[in-house]
């Protein structure tokens, strides 16, 4: 990969989080650049999520900086970074759960562009536009859930609830998206099905991606970089047939899988 | 010196029930995850029973105790254990704290029914005579209550230490609060440890409600909920965590709070006031200041991520014919309603329902914060209450007309709103249920009284000249017709808000913060915004309160009344309009109903328990009980008539008698998964 001319719209810098005593993550450095996409892998407990916690907000790194687009995101709230584009879906699923599906993509819309404003509602101007509708049914068509979208999250299965944060997370056009763990609770279709999206999103859109995911045949066939972390520490990053070839890879994943 | 003990000495007594219920508030939580708000009633319950049995019926005082305290305590303990909270121990934390709040309301309200509203006088004291004085500490008599509590107290914390301390108990409780089902993996009895832990805990709210007792000349609820307030302060400087530091600051805020008392000149508002605003000090700076209360409620079990997604509420979903048939039939009802009001519906009645038309509009405050915002505030009959008492002072100092001021009281109330909901911004649950109980007392003790130390006694009339319009002639229909048009636009109003982006928003927030805040929603800013509305509404409402009743008292707007309203709203629905509006007509129509039958059934108090067992479904169905068998018979009737598609119904969970009805909701719609690929 040659070096970016622009510079890259996520730098992480040294980011270092520690639970108690434990080192969760370890001096972490990445950069993504526009338009990549990056496979972020290792075995359970690497810090992959806590790596995805420190950038998004809900955590607060001990050292480190995170910047996008060259502006620091550290000191700003979750909702700011979201609203800058930042965009994620969660290892343990975060839906809500009294919505349907399409509500859950007006929401993140209307969140992204910040118009939650109380006269509004107040003067009745809050129903949905067609515009909004018509953005929702083209992401939700996207994903491959639009036969779903008028059904309430409560009585979706796990592998949906999954597909609908990630439609959930595109609807409001990010520059980034944070990936983590899509594909689990899908089934091999749908994990296909899936990886098309990622490849169709980023080509089409310019999308940015971290992803984080177990299933290493589909981060190899939507990723152009992998990254590769064990007990908080990158150890190997580079393209991801050679990285993946490398010692102590397969050692730290043999440790945990075999 | 002699000044200070004279002055702290007689607040040891307090201190040390404070510290009992604080321990024993602490074991629970941290044996259970559960934070019991009825702990103050069940040592009410003791209490009663104590001095009932040694008054009445004049039981030896160590009989009673055993039957009372040793006995009934643990019994309750496991009761509560038993047959509610072992059943929800996975729900959240409105879900347990409401249950407790039932149970905090009805306990009080049952033992009236079963025993009469009359008080028990001059409760006894377990060991040594209050009356006597047996010692002096460097000049300051130390009378019977004080020993006993101290030497109570003192036995009854060692013993338990030890037990904690030298037994696997302690530990077992401390695993199987953490998560139930590691700690069961390791082949711990999770649920017996649990049991243990409860009746423990019963066994010493007993002991403190029987030493508290013979502190007062009568035995009234009053007090209970005072020493639970001061025992949740102590609670709370503990984290919820530490026994030891929870018994030590118990008995520091007994001893403060006398010691305080002391020093402030007698006879001022502050110095009778102290006993709940000391407290309510106490309480607030724990919770601002402590930081680990605000992790309380995230602490999530480290297995709860192999769960399956929350299982659904029951949908709002129903076929749109059926949508259409409710909405004629509601205009039809409120047509019909309307027009009685104004021809044949005798004055009674019609008093009966104007004040149901108040309550529905207060309840509409409920409605927004806890059925929109998600939260347990406990203080809306307060918020009410400071508009009316603004409303009151502006009429009578500025003249201003009272529906003018009540407008200007709610957005006075709206503002303590939103000092309450600025101060409760990093809490959330349980942290601002405590926050917002302690602000209703403290406002019952010191505010309200102020305000009325005018010269007005116990109550400021309103005056007919301060309202105008004739609204308070008693013949006329012109309150009728305000109280609607304040009611009707109050719904439009919240149905606005719900149906709006505000409402979405709050939606997301109650679904998942994580995932909401995510997403680019400003936590912080939809709280506030919240109790914001909610405060404004509640004040409305309170305002409209006083002038159907003709007067504003302290006793119209106590923190008791907002325990009761949560209770009431929580059991008709607090997530719709409709649920309010059940709410409020139901009150004051079941209360009517009940002046009709004998006085010795309990009267008021039988309402109260009605309510209170309608709240404990809870945690089974958050959507309200009346709420969820409404949509049942809904779905019947709809399928009777219209002949739906059982899919449909199929999303509500064991709603439908079918096959199909006990099948898990994913069951039911998770092959459609295979259609889309
Ligand atoms: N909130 C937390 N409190 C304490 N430790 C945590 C917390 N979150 C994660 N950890 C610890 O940090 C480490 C990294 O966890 P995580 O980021 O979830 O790993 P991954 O996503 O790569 O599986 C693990 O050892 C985990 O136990
Ligand atoms: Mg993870």
């Amino acid at each position: 990969m040659a070096e970016p001319r622009t510079p890259p719209l996520l730098q992480v810098a040294g980011v270092t989080k520690i639970f108690g005593g434990i080192l969760a993550v370890g001096d972490v450095t990445i950069n993504v650049n526009r338009g990549e996409s990056i496979g972020l892998v290792g075995p359970n407990g690497a810090g992959k999520t806590t790596l995805f916690n420190c950038i998004c907000g809900q955590l607060r790194p001990e050292r480190g900086t995170v910047e996008l687009d060259g502006v620091s995101l550290l000191d700003l709230p979750t909702y700011k970074r979201a609203r800058m584009g930042v965009s994620r879906t969660y290892q343990r699923i975060e839906v809500f759960p009294d919505m349907t599906v399409r509500e859950h993509l007006v929401v993140a819309l209307r969140a992204r562009q910040s118009t939650g404003r109380l006269w509004r509602d107040m003067c009745n101007l809050s129903s949905v536009t067609t515009d909004e509708s018509g953005r929702v049914d083209e992401v939700l068509e996207l994903v491959g859930i639009a036969d779903q979208a008028e059904v309430p999250v409560a009585s979706l299965g796990l592998g949906s609830c999954r597909l609908v944060e990630l439609a959930r997370a595109l609807v409001s056009e990010p520059v980034l998206l944070l990936a983590d763990e899509p594909s689990s609770g899908l089934d091999i279709r749908e994990t296909a099905e899936l990886a098309n999206v990622l490849r169709t999103l980023q080509h089409e859109r310019g999308l940015a991606l971290l992803l984080v995911e177990h299933d290493l045949g589909m981060v190899g066939e939507v990723v152009d970089r992998a990254i590769v972390m064990n007990l908080g520490n990158v150890i190997a990053e580079g393209p991801f047939d050679t990285v993946m070839a490398d010692p102590a890879v397969r050692h730290a994943y043999l440790g945990v899988t075999a | 010196m002699q000044h200070f003990l004279g002055f702290a000495i007689p607040g040891v007594p307090f201190g040390c029930t404070y510290a009992i219920v604080a321990v024993g508030l602490v074991l629970t939580y941290q044996a259970t995850g559960v934070f019991n708000f009825a702990y103050g009633a069940q040592a009410y319950v003791s209490a009663y029973l104590f001095t009932r049995l040694v008054q009445n019926n004049h039981f030896p005082v160590w009989l009673a105790f055993v039957l009372s305290v040793v006995v009934l305590g643990p019994v309750i303990g496991l009761a509560f254990d038993r047959f509610l909270f072992r059943k929800i121990a996975t729900t959240n934390t409105t879900a347990k704290l409401v249950t407790g709040i039932s149970l905090f309301v009805g306990i009080p309200a049952v033992l009236s029914v079963i025993f009469g509203s009359a008080n028990q006088y001059s409760p006894p004291s377990i060991l040594f005579d209050p009356g006597t004085v047996y010692l002096h500490v460097d000049g300051t008599p130390v009378n019977g209550s004080a020993v006993t509590a101290v030497l109570a107290t003192v036995a009854i914390l060692v013993a338990l230490g030890l037990v904690l301390r030298f037994s696997n108990l302690g530990l077992q409780m401390r695993g199987a609060v953490e998560s139930r089902r590691l700690t069961e993996l390791d082949g711990v009895n999770a649920g017996r440890v649990v049991a243990v832990a409860w009746a423990i805990s019963g066994f010493l709210a007993g002991l403190a409600g029987v030493l508290l007792a013979p502190t007062y000349g009568e035995l009234q609820f009053n007090d209970y909920a005072a020493l639970m307030v001061a025992a949740f302060a102590a609670a709370a400087w503990a984290v919820l965590r530490s026994l030891s530091i929870a018994a030590l600051a118990g008995v520091l805020m007994g001893v403060a709070t006398t010691t305080l008392q002391g020093y402030l000149p007698v006879n001022s508002v502050w110095s009778s006031a102290i006993f709940t605003s000391f407290p309510f000090i106490v309480l607030v700076a724990a919770l601002l200041f402590v930081p680990g209360l605000r992790r309380l409620d995230r602490t999530k079990d480290p297995l709860s991520s192999v769960d399956p997604p929350t299982p659904p509420s029951v949908s709002s979903l129903r076929a749109p014919q059926m949508d259409r048939v409710i909405r004629i039939l509601w205009y039809v009802l409120l047509g019909g309603f309307v027009v009685s009001m104004l021809t044949w519906l005798p004055t009674t009645w019609e008093n009966v329902f104007n004040a149901g038309l108040v309550f529905s509009t207060l309840f509409l405050s409920i409605t927004l914060i806890t059925g929109m915002g998600g939260q347990l505030s406990l203080a809306q009959a307060t918020l009410a209450g400071v508009a009316a008492f603004t409303a009151a002072q502006l009429a009578t100092h500025f003249g201003f007309n009272f529906l003018v001021g009540g407008l200007i009281g709610a957005v006075v109330a709206s503002a303590v709103a939103v000092i309450l909901a600025l101060a409760s911004v990093r809490l959330r649950g349980l942290g601002l249920s405590l926050l917002t109980i302690a602000a209703a007392l403290f406002f019952d003790n010191t505010v309200f009284p102020q305000a009325l130390s005018g010269g007005h006694g116990q109550s400021i009339s309103v005056l007919p000249t301060w309202v105008g319009l004739g609204v308070t002639n008693p013949d006329g229909h012109a309150f009728f017709v305000l109280a609607m048009v304040v009611l009707l636009i109050c719904i439009a109003g919240v149905q606005l808000v719900r149906r709006g982006t505000t409402g979405r928003f709050l939606g997301a927030i109650r679904g998942s913060e994580t995932g909401a805040t995510g997403l680019g929603i400003n936590l912080t800013w939809q709280h506030v915004l919240i109790f914001a509305l909610s405060g404004l509404v509640a004040g409305i409402g309170g305002t409209m309160g006083a002038i159907q009743q003709g007067q504003v008292s302290p006793g119209l707007f106590n923190y008791q009344l907002s325990l009761v309203f949560v209770v009431v709203v929580v059991t008709t629905g607090a997530g719709t309009v409709e649920g309010a509006l059940q709410a409020g007509f139901g009150f004051v129509v079941l209360q009517q109903l009940l002046t009709y039958v004998p006085a010795r059934f309990g009267g008021n108090s039988l309402v109260v328990v009605f309510f209170a067992f309608g709240a404990l479904t809870y945690a089974a169905h958050p959507e309200g009980i009346v709420e969820f068998q409404k949509r049942r018979w809904t779905l019947r009737f709809e399928r009777l008539i219209f002949h739906t598609d059982p899919a449909t119904a199929g999303r509500i969970p064991g709603v439908s008698g079918g096959p199909t009805g006990g099948a898990p909701p994913v069951a039911v719609v998770e092959p459609a998964v295979g259609d889309h690929g």
